[in-house]
């Protein structure tokens, strides 16, 4: 009992507030890593809420502003030295938060564990006692069931081959050490196998990011200046009347957002509004939001209208958009008086023509953004991640780093084999398996050894 | 008639060990053995050492045992394992010379005061209600003691192959098996399971050519395994070399044609055996693409031609031996002098003992060695030290002596043996130890020794010098620490902590002067350049082992706990750990019961404060 635990004390879901509760005796120094205040949190008084901000100290990144509460043991629930932090009830920012202080040294704790260490401290009184080895017991059989289920599941197949090829790796280690005289080992081969390894684990780590824009869907904001048909754009891929379309600019004022699905992978698309100087306050408000929109992006859909030149703000839109994967949409089409072509934006990426008010090029403009979607896989093949996932496979991959710079360095193969090991009980909590190996067998299964 | 404080039965590895250290914690030790002739006597490879059997010989003499000093003694070969694979699993290997050994510690247990040698064959163990009050004889004498070692090795219920024709009760060649005793332990509830074992044939070196094969010369550096050898003991000494060959395709085809003669692949021999001594047959059919396999000759002693030929252990008719030995290049003209043979015996299950080696079932009740269902000299030796101690402790009311796996192999070794489901003959292996970076060969006095120095197994002057020696080491570090390398911004300690950095070079590169003997100058390597690994290993011990430091209550009853998979409560009921470590290290206890367990434990602890 003596690492710090974190989880969600509060229902899972969207709710006024969340609560995130740490206990165990890194509790503070971990909270105090990424809480920002006046204060320091190793002198506040127990029990007194302070107000202050989630930042990761790593990017800076304002994730939140909080209020927290230090209870130092045993004066606690669990007896432990514990901080809770209330946060906004969204699901994404306590995941993104509990997922930083498991970064900094909090494990997940596991269902029940903040009541059984309550009891171990001596905090609850006998008549609990029961009730908690009920919570064990339908925490073992939960367990056991998400195993059963994740052992079907396309992670574990993923990372059982892994643990395979790492068992494999430890046997020879370990037949190298224990028979020195007839097993022979070769830093360069150790060195190669490890590095495989950890490509392979590089690549899950991708699929964590796929299986967010998954669940998240993919972000896509119809941006361009003021009345160049963004609005109809949005209408008409949606099959709708949802967006306002008048002949005047500055018409959408704040952002629309609605989801299309193109071949099974989810699209939002967001209409902005029209970007341009204003002075109209209310504009200018959206103006931002449709920025910020823009950063937030997977894909960006520019919109550009044939009847008249590329303007100053169009060049600006051109560039806040540059890094994103976009489609040029060169709306109008149908209007006599056609002063753009393709060649005038191809420099700026793939060009669309279409016309909101005939639907002529729509049917290519899907096509289009279904080619830049072919980038990211489909559903089967993403391989499904959560956050404790993510942080084991990281922390296995850090292991095998570091026995990898002990490779090059030529360290001796004792200490080597330490880290391998380590990173193997490390995908083992992944499976659920238990982690020790009878080395013996794999051992003897594979080499040649003995009098 | 006359009342031991402690009777062992054997004096095989195990046996002496537990003698002589019942012996030297003050109790009357009588010692009957088979055959007097053959005491510690070595009848596969007379070799001692390796890895983590090295480690083992140093930590058994750092807790005042014989083995170390014996070999030391006696080797006509030595040298270093491992020395490129790091400090933790490098280990010495010695040949010893066979009979010498024999003799050293035959005149060590006559003539040492207060221990009664006999030569009997012990048939029976007397026991009154649960305890054990002595020993009968085949020729129906009883002997009584308070406490009894049984330290019996391959000798249980022992039967030879050779071949599918020739088999026969043995308790190794050429002498008789013990055909009682097993019943005995039968009879008092113990569960006997059947384990099997075998040994290459020896050859006459004067038939064989050496100079078709590669010679492996011994250690130049003059080593030594026990703390309380001098050196001059061993600087100078006469040294053998080995010699290594390979088998060849005519080898694996004489195998493949007689593999129907082997006892083992006929179905004759049941007994489990050890996957880390395969017979040469086993070896060809499991791995049928090796081409070759390496062949190590080695010498038996000074005063005889006779060679080991490790690598060959086989149980295949004689006339097929010589036959496979002459197919090994400068193995062409050999001549066979004693043939290999296959043995199978009883063996009892050893998660009936408790940690200190006494039988659960019958107490004043040990078991050591081979018994126990391990094989190997250095396994027998340190289970044989632990049962010593704890008998005599048995017999003079002191708590029990044990030692946890984060502190020595011997731990390792025990508790495996305790806890998990033997299956097969166990042999200690570094891997087997989750901490081995901290259990060196190299720092097993710093260990142990002041432990042995407590419950007065090492003398003043023994632990005195150990004591010395950590001085000796943490002063120069200090110097290190204080010394600058001029040209490159770094202390001298740091310098050294690079991987391709020796305590000479620095020494060469400093231009400063050392007294360090060579094995103060690995010492000091192991911590400097360990550090940070040691470091981070005894954390993780302080995070794992909080659970070896939860003792379970004697009379719990595992049935009664809530909670608890059924799995766990049999194996619980049935090996009765004394620790929640220990329990954590049966199969079929799962997380989940340990957690089970520990609100238990609270709510008894609870229970006994209100009364
Ligand atoms: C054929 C063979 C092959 C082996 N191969 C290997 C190997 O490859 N690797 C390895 O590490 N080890 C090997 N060993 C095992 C090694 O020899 C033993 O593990 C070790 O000697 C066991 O020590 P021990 O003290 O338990 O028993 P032992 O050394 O066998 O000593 C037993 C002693 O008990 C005495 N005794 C037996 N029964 C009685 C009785 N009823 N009354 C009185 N005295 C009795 C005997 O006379 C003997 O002195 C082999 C042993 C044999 C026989
Ligand atoms: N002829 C023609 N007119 C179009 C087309 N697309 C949009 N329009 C017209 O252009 C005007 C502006 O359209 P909106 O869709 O409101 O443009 P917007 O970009 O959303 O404008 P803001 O919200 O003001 O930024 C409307 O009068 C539309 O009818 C088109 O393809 N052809
Ligand atoms: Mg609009």
């Amino acid at each position: 009992m003596d690492d710090t635990i974190v989880a969600l004390s509060t229902p899972y879901g969207e709710s006024g507030i969340g609560v995130i509760r740490l206990s165990g005796p890194a509790s503070i120094e971990i909270a105090q890593k990424v809480f920002k205040s006046k204060k320091n949190l190793r002198d506040v008084p127990s029990h007194k809420a302070i107000f202050g901000y989630i930042v990761n100290p790593k990017t800076e990144e304002l994730l939140d502003e909080c209020l927290l509460l230090v209870m130092r043991g045993p004066h606690s629930y669990t007896g432990e030295d514990t901080v809770e932090f209330y946060v906004h009830g969204s699901p994404v920012l306590e995941e993104l938060i509990i997922k930083l202080l498991m970064e900094l040294g909090a494990r997940l704790a596991l269902p029940g564990e903040f009541t059984k260490r309550a009891f171990l401290n001596g905090k609850l009184d006998l008549s609990r006692a029961e009730a908690i080895i009920d919570i064990i017991q339908a925490k073992s059989e939960a367990g056991l069931k998400s195993a059963f289920t994740q052992l079907q599941g396309r992670l574990s197949s993923e990372i059982k081959p892994l643990m395979e090829n790492l068992k494999d790796l430890i046997a020879e280690l370990e037949a190298g050490i224990d028979f020195p005289e007839e097993v022979e080992l070769s830093y360069e081969s150790i060195g190669e196998r490890i590095s495989s390894i950890i490509e392979r684990l590089n690549n899950l780590l991708g699929g964590a990011y796929f299986t967010r824009l998954y669940r998240k869907g993919i972000y896509c904001p119809i941006v361009g200046r003021p009345n160049v048909g963004k609005s109809s754009l949005l209408n008409i891929l949606l099959g709708e009347e949802r967006a306002i379309v008048t002949p005047i600019p500055g018409t959408t004022r704040d952002t629309i957002t609605e989801s299309i699905s193109i071949d099974g992978i989810p699209l939002i698309l967001i209409d902005t509004a029209g970007i341009r100087e204003t002075q109209d306050l209310v504009e200018s408000i959206g103006v931002n939001r449709t920025i910020s929109s823009i950063e937030n992006a997977d894909i960006v859909i520019w919109v550009v209208d044939v009847s008249e030149p590329l303007r100053e703000e169009d060049l600006e839109i051109e560039k806040i958009t540059r890094d994103k994967k976009r489609i040029i949409a060169l709306n109008k089409i149908d209007l006599a008086n056609r002063l753009l072509y393709v060649k005038d934006l191809e420099m700026y990426g793939p060009v669309v023509e279409v016309s909101c008010v005939t639907g002529e090029g729509i049917d290519r403009l899907r096509l289009k953004l279904k080619e830049l979607l072919v980038g990211i896989p489909s559903p089967e093949l993403v391989v499904p991640i959560n956050v404790r996932h993510e942080a084991l496979i990281k922390r296995c991959i850090n292991r095998l780093l570091t026995a990898l710079e002990g490779i090059n360095a030529k360290l001796p193969i004792d200490i080597i084999a330490g880290e391998v090991w380590e990173s193997y009980n490390i995908l083992g909590e992944i499976t659920g398996e238990t982690t020790s190996i009878d080395i013996v067998e794999e051992i003897f299964s594979r080499f040649c050894v003995g009098k | 008639m006359k009342t031991f404080d402690v009777i062992v039965v054997g004096a095989g590895h195990a046996g002496i060990e537990a003698a002589l250290s019942a012996n030297r914690l003050g109790c009357s030790v009588l010692l009957l053995t088979g055959n007097l002739d053959t005491i510690g006597w070595m009848p596969c490879n007379p070799a001692v050492g390796g890895p983590g059997k090295g480690h083992l010989v140093r930590e058994i003499d750092a807790l005042g045992g014989e083995i170390g000093r014996a070999t030391d003694a006696t080797y006509i070969h030595i040298r270093v394992l491992n020395s490129g694979k790091g400090i933790a699993v490098r280990a010495y290997r010695a040949q010893v010379e066979k009979k010498f050994y024999h003799i050293y510690m035959k005149e060590k247990l006559e003539n040492t005061s207060n221990l009664t040698l006999r030569q009997a064959q012990v048939t029976e163990v007397l026991v009154e209600g649960n305890r054990v009050i002595g020993v009968k004889t085949k020729t129906n004498q009883e002997f009584y003691g308070k406490a009894v070692v049984i330290t019996t090795g391959t000798f249980l219920g022992g039967r030879i192959f050779i071949g599918t024709e020739v088999s026969y009760p043995a308790g190794r060649a050429g002498e008789p098996p013990s055909e009682e005793l097993t019943q005995s332990l039968r009879n008092l509830g113990f569960r006997i399971g059947r384990f099997k074992t075998g040994t290459p044939p020896r050859v006459d070196g004067r038939t064989v050519d050496f100079s078709k094969m590669t010679e492996q010369p011994p250690s130049e550096v003059p080593l030594r395994f026990s703390y309380r050898t001098e050196l001059a003991e061993v600087v100078g000494r006469k040294q053998l070399s080995c010699w290594l060959t390979f088998t060849t395709e005519k080898t694996r085809e004489i195998v493949l044609k007689n593999l129907h003669r082997a006892p083992m692949y006929a179905g004759q021999i049941t007994g489990t055996g050890t996957r880390y001594c395969p017979s040469f047959e086993t070896k060809v059919v499991h791995f049928p693409h090796r081409e070759r396999h390496q062949v190590f000759i080695e010498p038996e002693g000074i005063h005889t031609n006779e060679m080991y030929v490790q690598g060959m252990y086989t149980s295949l008719p004689e006339e097929v031996q010589i036959e496979l030995l002459r197919s090994v290049p400068g193995l062409e003209e050999v001549e066979i002098m004693r043939p290999g043979y296959a043995i199978e015996y009883d063996m009892v299950y050893p998660d009936q003992l408790k940690e200190t080696l006494e039988t659960k079932k019958v107490a004043g009740l040990f078991l050591a060695g081979q018994i126990n269902g391990t094989s190997g000299y250095e396994e027998a030796a340190a289970q044989g030290l632990i049962a010593g101690i704890n008998a005599a402790f048995y017999v003079q009311n002191r708590p029990p002596f044990y030692l946890q796996r984060n502190e020595a192999y011997i731990g390792v070794l025990i508790d495996d043996l305790v806890t998990k489901g033997i299956v097969e003959p166990y042999r200690i292996l570094t891997s087997r130890a989750e901490y081995r970076l901290v259990l060196m060969q190299d720092n097993a006095d710093e260990r142990l020794m002041e432990k042995g120095y407590k419950i007065g197994l090492i003398d003043e002057k023994t632990y005195k010098e150990m004591l010395e020696r950590k001085e000796i080491i943490e002063e120069e570090i200090e110097r290190l620490k204080r010394t600058n390398i001029p040209d490159l911004k770094v202390s001298a300690y740091n310098y050294l902590k690079r991987p391709e950095v020796s305590y000479l070079d620095l020494v060469q590169k400093l231009g400063i002067e050392t007294t360090l003997s060579s094995e103060l100058i690995s010492r000091l390597e192991a911590k400097v350049k360990y550090e940070g690994y040691i470091k981070r290993e005894e954390e993780r011990i302080k995070r794992f082992s909080q659970l070896d430091d939860k003792v379970l209550p004697e009379d719990i009853d595992y049935s009664s706990i809530k909670g608890l998979s059924l799995e766990a409560r049999d194996r619980l009921n049935q090996v009765r750990p004394r620790t929640l470590g220990q329990a954590s290290r049966l199969q079929g206890v799962s997380p989940a019961d340990i957690d089970v367990l520990l609100v238990y434990l609270e709510l008894y602890k609870r229970e006994i404060s209100k009364t």
